[in-house]
C-alpha cells in the first residue's frame, strides 16, 4: 500500500516537471548572435528590431531583455531600456549585470531608486515562479504527509506509525508554503509596477486631459498602478506622490 | 342690572343675533386709505396699490381714477367686519359694527415718467371720503457700465442720467488696473446689480463675456455665477458676479467691456397663445394666461482702458524667466550628506503671488561639480483663481568629486509691477556634505562606446554599462507568471484533493478508537456495578446474591474480551474460549454456579476469599484486554 502511495505521489512531481519542461520554447541562438553583434557595431537601430522579433517569436529570456534593455539605453531610450531591465529582473532577479546597469542608468538618468522594506528583501532572492514553485512543491509535501499518515493509520499497523516524521513535515511544509506565499506578494508587487516612457509625463488631478497636474513624471520612473478609469491609470511614483497619468504614457512590467 | 345667567347668555346671544342687530349699532370708524407698494417701478415692471375702505354702511362701488400711461388692474377684494359690544353703568351698553373693504389693483406704467394717482372716492355712512394723491415714478430699464463707483461720469449714448443711473440694472467691472504689463495676470470680477424695489423679471441668456480684443486671456477659474445681496447709497440691489483672471497678451491701449446678455420679461395684458380672451375676464385666470414677452436688455455701453507695457528691458536680470508678482524663495536639501555621483534632491519653493504659469525654477548661478537634471515642479493654490501659492520645484543634483563644499547658488528673478522694477532673489543655501565615492561594482566592466554611430541615438553621456550576454540561457513563451496558468491552480488543487483525503483517513481511524474506548468504558462500568452488589452481598453474607454478582463481573469482563453481551456468556463459552491460562477464571464460575444452582452457602471468610480471587481475575483479563 504504501509503496503504491509513493508511486501516486512521485507521478504528480514528475508530471508537474514535465508541464513545466513543455512550457518552454526553442531558442534561436543565430537571432540572438546578429542581435548582439549587431549592438556589438553600435547599430542600434538594428539591434532593437532583431532584439524584439525574438520576443515577438516567442523567445522570452532574461539575457534578450537584458540586451534589449543596453540597446534601448545605448539609443537614448530610457523608458524602455528600464521596461527591458525591469523584466529581465523578473526573470532573473538576481542577475548582477541587470541591477548593476539599471542603478547606472538611474543614477545617471537622476531617477530615484524604489524603495523595497527590510522585510521584502530576502523575499525577493527568488522570482515569482520559483516561489509559486516552492509553494506548489511545498503544499504537495504537507498535503501528501498527511495523506501517508491516515492511510498508515488505517491500513498499516498503526503502532509503528512514525508520527514525528510526519508532524515534521507537515510543520516545514507549512512555514516553506507561508514563506512563498509572502515572497510570491512581494514579487507580484514588483511586477505589477508601470514605467513611465515618456519624459515629463502629467501627474494629473483627475482623469480628465484638461484636469490640473499636480506633478510631471520623468521617463523611466517607476510607478504603482492603483486604479484605472477610461484612458488614464491612478498611480503612486517613488515619491509617494498620488494622481493620474494617461495610460498611453506608461507601460507594464508584465502584460 | 344683569344677573350672572344673564352675563354669560348675553355674548353667546350677541354674537348669534349680531346680522340683525347691525342695524341698531352705534357709530363706526368712516374713512378711505390708498397705499402704494413702491415710489418707483421700472418699465415692464408694476407696483402693487391698496385701498383699504372702512365704515358702516358701504355705498357704492370704488371708482377708479383715470390716469394717462397708468394702467389700473384690480387684483383682488378682501371683506370682512368687525363687532365690538359694551356693557357699562345702567345704560344697557352698546355695539359697534365695522365693515372693512380692501381692494388691490396693479398698476403697470405704459410709459416712462412720473404720475400722479388722483384721490379715489367713495361714499361711506352717506358721506363721501377721499384718499390723498400718490405719485409713481416709471424708469426705463437700461444699464451703464462703470469701473469705479457709482458716482462715475456717465459716458457715451447709452448711459442714464446720473440721478437714474443706480436704479434699474447696471454692471461693474472691478479689478482691473488702468496700467498693465505683458504676462501679468490679475483677478477681475463682472458684476450686474439689479435693483431689488424695480421688481424686474430678468434672465440671463448665456454667459457673460468680456469683450477686450484679442489683447487677454480670459480664464473663469470660479465656474458659475454667484449671487449676494448689496445695499448701495441705500439702495438694495442684487449682486451677480463672476470672478475671472485676466492675462496680459500683448502692449497697447485697450478697451475692456462686460456683455451681460439679458431678457427682460414683460407681461402683457392680452392672452398667451391659444388662451381664449374670456380668460382675462376672470380675475383667478388673469394672472396665469396672460402673455409673457421677453426682450433682450442691452448692457455695457461703457468701456474700462487698460493700457499694457512692455515689461522694461533696462535692467532685466539674466535669470528673469517671465514671473511677475511678488514672490519669495527658499531651498531645500535632501539628503544633507551625499556620497559622489549619488543624487541629491533640491527642493526650491517659490511662494507668493502672481502668475505662477510663467513661474519657472530657480536658475544656477554656476554650478560646477555638479551634474543637473531638468527640474519637476507642483503647484499648490492657495486661492480658487491661482494668483496665490507655492510652486515647489524638485531638482536632482549629482556631486562629481569631493572637493565640493556648497550647493550651487541659486538665483530667482521677478517683476514687480507695483514698484516698476526687477527683483532679484538669492536664497539661503542649505549645508550639504560631499563624501568621497563608494567603489564602484565589479561588474561594471565594459564602457559603453561614444555617441558617434550614425543610428546612435541622442547625445547622452551614458555611464559605464555591463557588457551584453552571450548566451541567450533559458527561454520561455511567455512572461506572464505560472501563478496565472490553469494548470498551476489544476495541480495545487490535486495536492489538496490528497491532503482532504488524508484527513478522511485520519478522521476514520480516531472514530475506529473512539468506538473501542467507548466499549472498554462500557464494561469497565458494567463491572464497577457488579462488584458493588459483590460487596453488599459479602455485608449481608447472603451467598446466592454473592455467586450472582461475581458471576456478572467475571461476565462483563469478559463481553468486553470477547466483543459480545455479558449475557449471552454461558460456562460452556468460557471453558471452550478460555485456554489453560483460563483455569482459575473457569473454577471461580464453576464455584458460582454450585452455590447458585445446588444451594451451598458460603462463610463469610470464603465468600471474602472468593472475592479476593474475582478482583484478581477481572484485573487479569483487564490487562489482557
Amino acid at each position: 500500500m504504501k509503496i503504491k502511495l509513493c508511486q501516486g505521489g512521485l507521478l504528480v512531481i514528475l508530471s508537474l516537471s514535465a508541464a513545466v519542461s513543455l512550457s518552454a520554447a526553442r531558442p534561436s541562438a543565430s537571432d540572438f548572435d546578429a542581435a548582439n553583434q549587431a549592438c556589438a557595431v553600435q547599430k542600434y537601430d538594428e539591434a532593437i528590431r532583431l532584439y524584439e522579433h525574438l520576443l515577438q517569436n516567442g523567445s522570452l529570456s532574461a539575457s534578450v531583455y537584458y540586451n534589449l534593455g543596453n540597446a534601448y539605453y545605448l539609443h537614448g531610450e530610457v523608458g524602455k531600456a528600464v521596461l527591458g531591465y525591469q523584466r529581465a529582473l523578473l526573470l532573473e532577479p538576481n542577475a548582477a549585470d541587470v541591477a548593476a546597469n539599471l542603478a547606472a542608468l538611474r543614477q545617471a538618468q537622476g531617477l530615484p531608486e524604489p524603495a523595497v522594506a527590510w522585510w521584502q528583501r530576502p523575499l525577493l532572492v527568488f522570482g515569482r515562479d520559483t516561489w509559486a514553485w516552492l509553494g506548489g512543491a511545498a503544499l504537495l509535501l504537507a498535503m501528501l504527509a498527511v495523506f501517508l499518515r491516515g492511510a498508515w493509520l488505517n491500513f498499516g499497523d498503526a503502532e509503528k506509525c512514525p508520527h514525528r516524521w510526519f508532524h515534521g513535515a507537515v510543520t516545514v511544509s507549512g512555514l516553506a508554503l507561508a514563506l512563498s506565499i509572502g515572497g510570491a506578494l512581494a514579487q507580484g508587487e514588483r511586477a505589477d509596477r508601470q514605467v513611465v516612457m515618456t519624459n515629463d509625463a502629467p501627474l494629473k488631478v483627475s482623469p480628465f486631459a484638461d484636469a490640473g497636474d499636480l506633478a510631471s513624471l520623468r521617463e523611466g520612473e517607476l510607478v504603482k498602478p492603483l486604479k484605472r478609469h477610461n484612458d488614464f491609470v491612478f498611480v503612486k511614483n517613488t515619491a509617494g506622490q498620488k494622481g493620474w497619468v494617461a495610460r498611453e504614457k506608461l507601460a507594464p512590467v508584465v502584460l | 342690572m344683569m344677573n350672572p345667567w344673564q352675563k354669560k347668555i348675553a355674548p353667546l346671544t350677541l354674537a348669534l343675533l349680531a346680522p340683525a342687530l347691525a342695524a341698531l349699532t352705534a357709530r363706526a370708524e368712516s374713512g378711505v386709505q390708498a397705499v402704494l407698494s413702491q415710489d418707483s417701478v421700472s418699465l415692464g415692471g408694476s407696483a402693487t396699490l391698496q385701498v383699504t375702505v372702512r365704515g358702516n354702511s358701504l355705498g357704492e362701488q370704488l371708482a377708479v381714477p383715470q390716469v394717462d400711461g397708468l394702467q389700473f388692474e384690480q387684483a383682488g377684494v378682501a371683506r370682512s367686519s368687525n363687532l365690538s359690544a359694551s356693557f357699562g353703568g345702567g345704560a344697557g351698553g352698546s355695539m359697534t359694527r365695522e365693515n372693512i373693504v380692501q381692494v388691490s389693483f396693479r398698476v403697470v406704467p405704459q410709459r416712462e415718467g412720473a404720475f400722479t394717482i388722483p384721490p379715489f372716492k367713495c361714499e361711506i355712512d352717506g358721506k363721501t371720503f377721499a384718499t390723498q394723491p400718490l405719485t409713481l415714478k416709471a424708469l426705463k430699464v437700461t444699464g451703464v457700465t462703470s469701473s469705479g463707483g457709482l458716482s462715475a461720469a456717465p459716458a457715451a449714448s447709452t448711459s442714464l442720467p446720473a440721478a437714474e443711473k443706480n436704479d434699474a440694472v447696471f454692471s461693474r467691472l472691478t479689478g482691473v488696473p488702468e496700467k498693465m504689463y505683458a504676462g501679468q495676470v490679475v483677478a477681475a470680477t463682472m458684476q450686474l446689480f439689479v435693483n431689488r424695489a424695480a421688481n424686474l423679471s430678468i434672465k440671463l441668456n448665456g454667459a457673460p463675456t468680456l469683450q477686450g480684443g484679442d489683447a487677454f486671456a480670459v480664464a473663469a477659474k470660479s465656474g458659475n455665477i454667484a449671487q449676494r445681496e448689496e445695499t448701495v447709497n441705500g439702495v438694495p440691489y442684487t449682486v451677480a458676479y463672476l470672478t475671472l483672471t485676466l492675462t496680459a497678451l500683448k502692449d497697447g491701449d485697450f478697451e475692456l467691456s462686460a456683455q451681460w446678455p439679458l431678457m427682460v420679461v414683460t407681461v402683457k395684458d392680452q392672452p398667451a397663445p391659444g388662451v381664449p380672451e374670456s380668460f382675462l375676464n376672470n380675475p383667478f385666470f388673469r394672472g396665469m394666461f396672460r402673455q409673457q414677452v421677453e426682450e433682450p436688455l442691452a448692457l455695457g455701453g461703457d468701456k474700462q482702458a487698460v493700457k499694457i507695457l512692455p515689461l522694461p528691458a533696462d535692467g532685466q536680470p539674466a535669470s528673469y524667466g517671465g514671473a511677475i508678482g511678488e514672490f519669495t524663495v527658499s531651498v531645500a536639501a535632501e539628503p544633507a550628506e551625499v556620497r559622489v555621483g549619488d543624487p541629491l534632491t533640491l527642493r526650491m519653493e517659490v511662494r507668493g503671488s502672481g502668475n505662477f504659469d510663467r513661474v519657472g525654477a530657480p536658475v544656477f548661478n554656476g554650478s560646477d561639480g555638479w551634474k543637473t537634471y531638468p527640474a519637476s515642479a507642483r503647484f499648490d493654490a492657495a486661492d480658487t483663481l491661482g494668483l496665490e501659492g507655492a510652486k515647489v520645484f524638485s531638482q536632482a543634483l549629482i556631486p562629481q568629486n569631493d572637493q565640493i563644499k556648497t550647493l550651487p547658488a541659486v538665483e530667482f528673478s521677478y517683476f514687480d509691477p507695483l514698484t516698476v522694477k526687477y527683483v532679484t532673489l538669492q536664497p539661503k543655501l542649505p549645508p550639504v556634505a560631499v563624501l568621497p565615492a563608494e567603489p564602484n561594482a565589479a561588474m561594471v566592466r565594459h564602457a559603453a562606446p561614444d555617441a558617434a554611430s550614425p543610428d546612435h541615438g541622442p547625445a547622452t553621456k551614458n555611464p559605464p554599462l555591463a557588457p551584453l550576454r552571450l548566451e541567450e540561457g533559458t527561454v520561455r513563451a511567455d512572461l506572464r507568471p505560472v501563478t496565472r496558468a490553469a494548470w498551476f491552480w489544476a495541480a495545487n488543487s490535486g495536492s489538496l484533493l490528497l491532503g482532504l483525503a488524508g484527513f478522511f483517513l485520519l478522521r476514520r481511524y480516531r472514530q475506529t478508537l473512539d468506538a473501542d474506548y467507548q466499549s472498554r468504558q462500557r464494561t469497565d462500568r458494567n463491572v464497577a456495578l457488579a462488584l458493588q452488589a459483590l460487596d453488599s452481598a459479602l455485608a449481608n453474607e447472603d451467598s446466592a446474591a454473592f455467586a450472582e454478582a461475581a458471576s456478572r463481573a467475571l461476565r462483563e469482563r469478559l463481553a468486553g474480551v470477547w466483543g459480545l453481551r455479558a449475557e449471552s456468556i454461558t460456562t460452556a463459552d468460557v471453558r471452550h474460549r478460555l485456554d489453560a491460562d483460563g483455569e482459575p477464571a473457569l473454577a471461580l464460575f464453576e464455584a458460582a454456579d454450585a452455590v447458585t444452582y445446588a444451594g451451598r452457602r458460603l462463610s463469610r471468610d470464603e465468600m471474602f476469599n472468593f472475592k479476593q480471587r474475582v478482583v484478581a481475575q477481572l484485573n487479569q483479563l483487564g490487562a489482557a484486554s
